[in-house]
C-alpha cells in the first residue's frame, strides 16, 4: 500500500548519508566526508538519489544541514540555547533523528513525552524535501521539479 | 359543541394533551453540557509554509478511497508553479482539495488543502435528524449512508461547507466527505492516506492537544515566519485539523465568520423553548377555553338565537 | 367547471335519495353528473389544459429525477444544498397552512362562533399545504424512501429537524383528525364525527403546541448556519419567533386569498353562510393578521437592534432587506389596517395577496439568496421550477377536488 502511495505521490527520495566532512567525532577520531552518496532508504517509483556532496560542500556550511551535529555552532539561532558550543554526535546521518517510518506508536508517544523538548522532529522524507526544497527555492536557485532529482524506475507504472 | 363539553371530556383532552407531549419528552435529550472532546482525539497540523501546491495528498485521498483521480496529476511538477484556477470546494469526486492563494506577504503562492476538519462538537452531527454522522474517539467524524435520509441539513450546518451531496445518483444518492480514512486506517492508528502521501510533511499527524503543542512551538522557533495563532483551535468549538500560516487566514481563504463556539450553541436557544411549549401551552389554552366558554354561556343567557343554531350544526 | 350550478348543487349539496352504495358512491364523486357529462364538463374547461400542458412536461421531468437523481432537474448544487423545491415547497408552504390551526384556536378555544363558517376552509388548507410539503420533501430528498427513518430506525433526537419531523407527522395526523368530521358527513360514518367532536379540544390544543413547535423549529433550523446566511436575515436568539409570527399572518392571509379565489371561482359550491358572512370574516383575519404584522416588524427592529445590525442596513444587502420589509410586511400592515378601518375588503384581500407573496421571498431569502451570500448566487434551474409549478398543478386538482364534493364551503344537510 505504501509503495502505491509513493506511486502516486510523484515523490520518492532516498536516504543514505553517512558522513559529512571534517567532523570530529566524541572519540577525538577525525571523519572524512564522502563525495557523493546514494540516498536510498526509501525508493518507489524513483530510484535512489546520488546526493553531490562535495557540490554542495561549495554552497553551505556543515551546520546548515548537519545543526549542531558537526560540533559547531548552529544555524539556527534557536537552537543555541541549549547548543550554544555544538553537540557532536555519531552517527551524524539523518535518518538516526529522522526516522523512515515517523507514524510509530513510538514517536508519536514521543510527541506525547511532557518532558521532551524536540517534539517537532520530521520524518526523513521530509527532511529532505524540506531541507533541500527550502534551499533551492530561495537561495542558490537549484533545480525545483521532482524528475530534477529522482530518475524514474523504469519498469514503474506512471502515476 | 360548547355545550357537549363537559368537565371530564376536557380533562381528557388536556391529559391526552400532557401525555402526548410527555411521550414526546424522551427525544428531546440534548448532549452532555460541558463536552471537551476526546483526549484521544487524534488530529492533523498543516504548515501552509510548507506545501508546495502539489497535491500528491489529493491523488492519494481519491486512490485510498476509490474515487476518480484528480484532473492534473502531479507528474513533471515544477513546484510553486501551478496555481489552482480559482477555488474549488470538496464535492462528491474528491474529499480533499487543495487551493492556492496570492498574497502580498508572501512571493510565491500560498497553497491551502481543505477537507473534513473533524470538529470536536461537529455541526452536522448535532444538525443530523437520523443519527447518520458519528464522532469517535479517535477524532474522526464518520457518516452512516445506510441510514441517511439526504436532506443536506448537515451541508447547511457546516460551517466548513464540507460535506458534498452525491445528486447525479437516484438510487445511491449519499453524502461524500472526508473519514479521516476511519475504516482503512485510523482505526489501526494509522495516519490518513494524504498525511502519509506529502513529501513535505506540511501535514503532520498525532494527537490533536500535542499538536497544539507542536504548533506554538513552531510559532516560537520561527519568530515573525508564522501567523501567531492556530486555525481550528476554537473555529467551531475547535476542530481535529489545525493550520498555521506566514500569511494573516484571510489572505489564504479561512473562514474567521466561523464561530468561536460550537454551531450547536447556536440552537440550544429554541431547544430550550420546546419543553416550556410543551408544558405551558396545554394549561394556557386549556384554560382560555374555559374563560371564552364561561364569556359565551352568559352572553348566550342573553339572547339565545345564534347557539341553537350552532348546536343544532354539530 | 362554472357550469354546475343551479339545481345540481341541490343534488350533490345533501345526501342523494337514491340507496344502494355503489350507485350513491359515483354520484357523489361525480357530483350528481352522469359519467360521460362530467368528463365532457372536465375537457371543456380551457384551466385543465393548461394544468395539462403543465403536467406533459412536468411528469416526465419528475420520472427522470427518481430515475437519474436529483442532478437531472437541479444543479446539484453543494453550495446551495437546498433549492426552490425546499425554499418554497416546504419553507413557505409551511407557514401558508398556518391556517389550520389559528382558527381551529379562534373557533374552538376562542369560541369566536363568528368565524365557524371558514374554519374548515382553514383546516382544509392546512391539511393540503402540509400534505404537499411532504410532497415537495419527497420529490427533493435524496432517499425519499427513507422518509420514516427519524421515527423508526435511527433517531437524532438533539436535532432541531427530528423536532421538525416529529411534529409535522404529528401534526399530519391531527389535521386529519381534523378534518374528518367533514369527510364523515360526505361519506356517511356518523361514528366517527362524533368521535372526532368528543376529542375537539385536545386534538385543538395539540395542533396549536405542534404548531407553535414546528414553525419555530423551521426557522430554528437556519441557527445552524449563523455564518453563511447574512445577519439581516439570521438571528439566532429570535429565528424561531420571527418563523413563528410571521406563520400567523401568512396563513392567516392564505384564508383570505383561498375563500376569495373560491367565491369567484365556485361560488354555485358556497352556501349563503359562507357567501354572506365572508366580508366580515375577511376583516376579522385582517384584524389578527394586522396584530401578527405589527409583533413581526418588532421583532425583526429588535433584532437588528440587538445585534448591532444598523450600518448593514445601509448596503446593498441592507436595501434589499428593507424592500422585503417593505413590500412584504408594512403595506400588507397598512393595507389591513385601512381595509379593517374603512371596511374595504378588497384593500384587505390585495395586502393579503402581497403578505403571502411577501412571506414565500422572506424564506426563499433565508434559504437560498441570502444564504451563502458571500459566495456566488445561482439561478435555479428551469426544470426544477417546472417541477415545482408541477407539484403545485396537483395542489391545485387535489383542492378543487375536494371543495367540490366535501362539504368545506357548504353544509352538509341529511
Amino acid at each position: 500500500m505504501r509503495i502505491l502511495l509513493f506511486l502516486l505521490c510523484g515523490w520518492a527520495s532516498a536516504a543514505a548519508f553517512s558522513f559529512a566532512a571534517g567532523v570530529t567525532l566524541p572519540s577525538g577520531e577525525m571523519m572524512e566526508a564522502p563525495d557523493s552518496l546514494l540516498l536510498n532508504s526509501i525508493t518507489g517509483i524513483y530510484e535512489e538519489v546520488r546526493f553531490d556532496h562535495v557540490l554542495h560542500d561549495s554552497y553551505a556550511s556543515c551546520v546548515e544541514c548537519h545543526h549542531h551535529l558537526t560540533g559547531k555552532p548552529s544555524a539556527e539561532p534557536g537552537c543555541n540555547y541549549c547548543h550554544r558550543f555544538g553537540t557532536s554526535a555519531s552517527p551524524i546521518d539523518c535518518k538516526s533523528c529522522h526516522l523512515v517510518d515517523r507514524f510509530s506508536e513510538e514517536s508519536l508517544s514521543a510527541q506525547r513525552n511532557q518532558t521532551n523538548y524536540h517534539i517537532d522532529i520530521a520524518g526523513l522524507i521530509g527532511a529532505y524535501h524540506l531541507k533541500c526544497v527550502g534551499c533551492h527555492l530561495s537561495i542558490t536557485a537549484g533545480p525545483t521539479g521532482c524528475q530534477d532529482c529522482h530518475r524514474k524506475q523504469e519498469n514503474s507504472v506512471s502515476p | 359543541m360548547g355545550a357537549k363539553f363537559s368537565r371530564r371530556t376536557l380533562l381528557k383532552g388536556v391529559l391526552a394533551t400532557a401525555a402526548s407531549a410527555i411521550s414526546m419528552r424522551p427525544f428531546k435529550k440534548t448532549m452532555a453540557h460541558d463536552f471537551q472532546g476526546y483526549q484521544s482525539n487524534r488530529g492533523v497540523l498543516v504548515d501552509l509554509s510548507r506545501c508546495i501546491g502539489c497535491r500528491s495528498c489529493e491523488a492519494a485521498c481519491s486512490r485510498e478511497h476509490g474515487l476518480a483521480p484528480p484532473d492534473e496529476p502531479p507528474e513533471n511538477f515544477q513546484l510553486l508553479e501551478q496555481p489552482t484556477q480559482g477555488v474549488r470546494r470538496p464535492d462528491q469526486n474528491a474529499f480533499t482539495v487543495v487551493n492556492s492563494y496570492e498574497s502580498a506577504l508572501s512571493d510565491h503562492p500560498l497553497f491551502k488543502k481543505i477537507q473534513c476538519n473533524h470538529c470536536l462538537e461537529p455541526a452536522c452531527l448535532t444538525a443530523c435528524f437520523v443519527n447518520a454522522y458519528t464522532k469517535t474517539p479517535e477524532g474522526a467524524v464518520i457518516y452512516d449512508a445506510d441510514v441517511c435520509v439526504g436532506c443536506r441539513t448537515c451541508m447547511v450546518a457546516c460551517p466548513f461547507s464540507i460535506p458534498a451531496f452525491r445528486y447525479d445518483s437516484a438510487f445511491e444518492a449519499r453524502i461524500m466527505k472526508c473519514n479521516f480514512c476511519f475504516d482503512s486506517r485510523l482505526s489501526k492508528h494509522r495516519p490518513p492516506a494524504c498525511v502519509e502521501a506529502c513529501p513535505m510533511e506540511a501535514l503532520t499527524f498525532g494527537y490533536r492537544n500535542e499538536l497544539l503543542r507542536v504548533a506554538r512551538k513552531r510559532i516560537r522557533d520561527a519568530p515573525g515566519k508564522y501567523q501567531n495563532a492556530i486555525y481550528g483551535e476554537f473555529e467551531a468549538g475547535g476542530t481535529s485539523w489545525l493550520y498555521i500560516s506566514p500569511v494573516p487566514f484571510e489572505q489564504a481563504g479561512f473562514d474567521l465568520q466561523v464561530p468561536r463556539q460550537p454551531i450547536l450553541n447556536y440552537v440550544k436557544d429554541f431547544l430550550a423553548v420546546v419543553p416550556m411549549v410543551l408544558t405551558i401551552w396545554p394549561g394556557l389554552f386549556a384554560g382560555l377555553y374555559l374563560l371564552a366558554r364561561t364569556r359565551k354561556i352568559t352572553d348566550d343567557s342573553s339572547n339565545h338565537e345564534d347557539m341553537s343554531d350552532e348546536t343544532i350544526e354539530r | 367547471m362554472k357550469p354546475l350550478s343551479g339545481n345540481l348543487t341541490d343534488a350533490v349539496g345533501r345526501a342523494p335519495v337514491i340507496s344502494g352504495g355503489e350507485q350513491r358512491l359515483l354520484d357523489k364523486l361525480f357530483l350528481g353528473l352522469s359519467g360521460r357529462d362530467y368528463l365532457t364538463r372536465v375537457w371543456t374547461n380551457p384551466l385543465n389544459w393548461v394544468i395539462c400542458l403543465i403536467l406533459v412536461i412536468g411528469i416526465p421531468l419528475l420520472c427522470q429525477r427518481y430515475l437519474y437523481g436529483l442532478q437531472a432537474i437541479t444543479h446539484g448544487s453543494q453550495d446551495y444544498p437546498w433549492g426552490v423545491l425546499l425554499g418554497f415547497g416546504l419553507f413557505g408552504m409551511v407557514p401558508l397552512s398556518a391556517s389550520g390551526f389559528l382558527l381551529s384556536t379562534t373557533v374552538e378555544i376562542f369560541q369566536r362562533d363568528d368565524f365557524r363558517p371558514i374554519e374548515r376552509l382553514a383546516l382544509l388548507n392546512g391539511l393540503l399545504g402540509y400534505f404537499f410539503a411532504v410532497v415537495f420533501l419527497l420529490v427533493d430528498l435524496g432517499m425519499p424512501w427513507r422518509l420514516t427513518y427519524p421515527m423508526v430506525v435511527s433517531f437524532g433526537p438533539a436535532a432541531v429537524l427530528f423536532l421538525v419531523a416529529w411534529h409535522v407527522a404529528t401534526y399530519l395526523s391531527v389535521q386529519v383528525a381534523e378534518i374528518l368530521p367533514a369527510v364523515s358527513e360526505w361519506a356517511g360514518w356518523p361514528g366517527v364525527k362524533r368521535f372526532i367532536l368528543r376529542i375537539t379540544l385536545g386534538l385543538t390544543i395539540a395542533g396549536i403546541i405542534l404548531s407553535t413547535l414546528h414553525q419555530g423549529a423551521l426557522g430554528a433550523l437556519f441557527c445552524y448556519a449563523p455564518a453563511k446566511i447574512h445577519p439581516l436575515w439570521i438571528s439566532p436568539e429570535f429565528q424561531w419567533l420571527h418563523f413563528f409570527v410571521s406563520s400567523i399572518f401568512a396563513g392567516l392571509s392564505m384564508v383570505i386569498i383561498i375563500s376569495w379565489l373560491v367565491t369567484k371561482t365556485m361560488s354555485w359550491r358556497c352556501d349563503h353562510r359562507f357567501l354572506s358572512s365572508l366580508d366580515n370574516i375577511t376583516l376579522g383575519l385582517a384584524k389578527g393578521g394586522a396584530t401578527a404584522l405589527i409583533t413581526y416588524l418588532v421583532i425583526k427592529v429588535v433584532a437588528v437592534a440587538h445585534e448591532q445590525e444598523w450600518l448593514l442596513l445601509i448596503s446593498g444587502w441592507g436595501f434589499y432587506y428593507l424592500l422585503e420589509i417593505a413590500l412584504g410586511t408594512l403595506v400588507p400592515l397598512v393595507a389591513f389596517a385601512y381595509g379593517v378601518r374603512h371596511r374595504r375588503v378588497a384593500l384587505v384581500r390585495w395586502g393579503a395577496l402581497l403578505a403571502v407573496a411577501g412571506i414565500i421571498w422572506n424564506r426563499l431569502n433565508t434559504v437560498m439568496i441570502c444564504y451563502n451570500y458571500r459566495l456566488h448566487q445561482e439561478v435555479p434551474h428551469w426544470k426544477e421550477l417546472w417541477v415545482v409549478v408541477t407539484l403545485l398543478c396537483f395542489y391545485f386538482i387535489v383542492y378543487r377536488f375536494i371543495l367540490y364534493r366535501i362539504p368545506v364551503l357548504f353544509r352538509w344537510r341529511e
